[in-house]
């Protein structure tokens, strides 16, 4: 049985994303954001451990978004760590007119973009690792596929893979909203907030990238 | 949600299941103790002749004058009026800054004529209009690229 196949099995209406890559709490919580503030103010001052405790409590999140928009693990790491060196450099300047988290969001899809941009031409490596754990307790997956087998294993490898592959054929803003909308749940104004520009532009590209997916995995849905 | 087309909730289903993927084991232990030996590393790192320059001059601009804004806009102030100066006759020179896009903080063309003079590094073509776009960061507002483009022959001369 293929991926697609498996996938035309499920038939729960909910689309409430599960709860694995975006098991970190979304850190635009206020009481979130107040933790935040102390560890930037600590950091300003030259405070590292401060600072280590904000990449701490963020790398996931970034990592999983700089991994959306690139499929690729080792990009996806040297690129996280650039985001949170260049961070520590800028953070004397960061004025807490946004959240921390913001801002170091806006940071990872501009480095992001201009990589991408730098290797548009380079073959794409899609990779996908087993799901975690925490997968095997999602709605959506158990439905998807009962019993834990090589080819259920295989079904999964492949639906990554075509889900990577029609990812990376949307243009690079595209794909950075369908990242943080689509995979990492954000809502459209945080993602207005990240990218400079209002709300209506991030529906009006969440709806041109569906679009595009829809062509690219129309046997899947 | 009421508006978005079934298709389009079920794309979301299927993206939504991406975020189970996971990073190689150790990744983010990795990742910061990385971040860290990174950021000591640049601490104990004497600045250059150029960036200990760099850092007396931005000590000691006002605060309204950012880095950002200056750097890019004296480049490109700094190129058009070498332009101007150096072509009297000046059929089709640099206009105003026609547009600005998100991430460039400097966009304008111009046009080249036989009597310009540019560097021929540049390998730029007289009679050509060309855009020059100095690419930022918008958050950190440090320039990262500066690219000339082509758009192709420059209006004849009114």
């Amino acid at each position: 049985m293929s991926a697609a196949a498996l996938f035309m099995e499920s038939t729960a209406e909910s689309i409430a994303p599960p709860a694995s890559l975006r098991a970190t709490p979304p850190a635009t919580a206020a009481g979130n954001d107040g933790i935040d503030s102390g560890l930037v103010r600590a950091a300003q001052g030259g405070d590292l451990d401060a600072f280590d405790e904000l990449v701490e409590r963020h790398q996931e999140r970034i990592y999983g978004l700089v991994y959306h928009m690139t499929s690729h693990h080792e990009d996806a790491t040297d690129l996280t760590q650039d985001v949170f060196v260049k961070a520590w450099k800028a953070i004397p300047q960061f004025k807490g007119d946004s959240s921390f988290y913001t801002w170091v969001y806006r940071i990872a899809v501009n480095h992001t973009l201009n990589h991408l941009k730098q290797r548009r031409n380079r073959t794409v490596h899609v990779s996908l690792n087993d799901m975690d754990l925490h997968a095997e307790h999602d709605p959506e997956l158990v439905q998807l596929v009962s019993h834990r087998t090589p080819r259920r294993d295989a079904g999964l490898r492949e639906l990554g893979e075509r889900l990577n592959a029609a990812l990376m054929k949307l243009s690079e803003e595209h794909r950075a909203v369908v990242a943080m909308h689509d995979i990492q749940d954000m809502p459209h104004d945080e993602i207005a907030r990240i990218l400079g520009c209002n709300p209506g532009t991030v529906r009006s590209r969440l709806f041109y990238a569906r679009q595009q997916l829809q062509a690219h995995l129309s046997d899947l849905i | 949600m009421e508006n978005t087309p079934p298709e389009h909730v079920r794309i979301r289903r299927l993206l939504a299941l991406k975020a189970h993927e996971k990073p190689p084991p150790g990744t983010f232990n990795d990742l910061r103790r990385a971040v860290r030996a990174r950021i000591e590393a640049e601490a104990a790192r004497q600045p250059t002749a150029m960036e200990r320059l760099l850092q007396r001059l931005t000590g000691a601009w006002p605060q309204w004058l950012q880095p950002a804004t200056v750097i890019p806009t004296g480049f490109a102030l700094l190129l058009v009026a070498g332009l101007v100066l150096r072509q009297p006759n000046r059929p089709g020179i640099p206009t105003a800054p026609s547009t600005h896009q998100a991430g460039l903080s400097s966009l304008f063309d111009f046009t080249t004529n036989q009597q310009v003079s540019i560097p021929r590094s540049l390998g730029l073509t007289p009679g050509m209009t060309y855009r020059i776009e100095i690419q930022t960061d918008d958050a950190t507002a440090t320039p990262q690229s500066i690219r000339i483009i082509p758009l192709g022959p420059a209006p004849a001369p009114r």
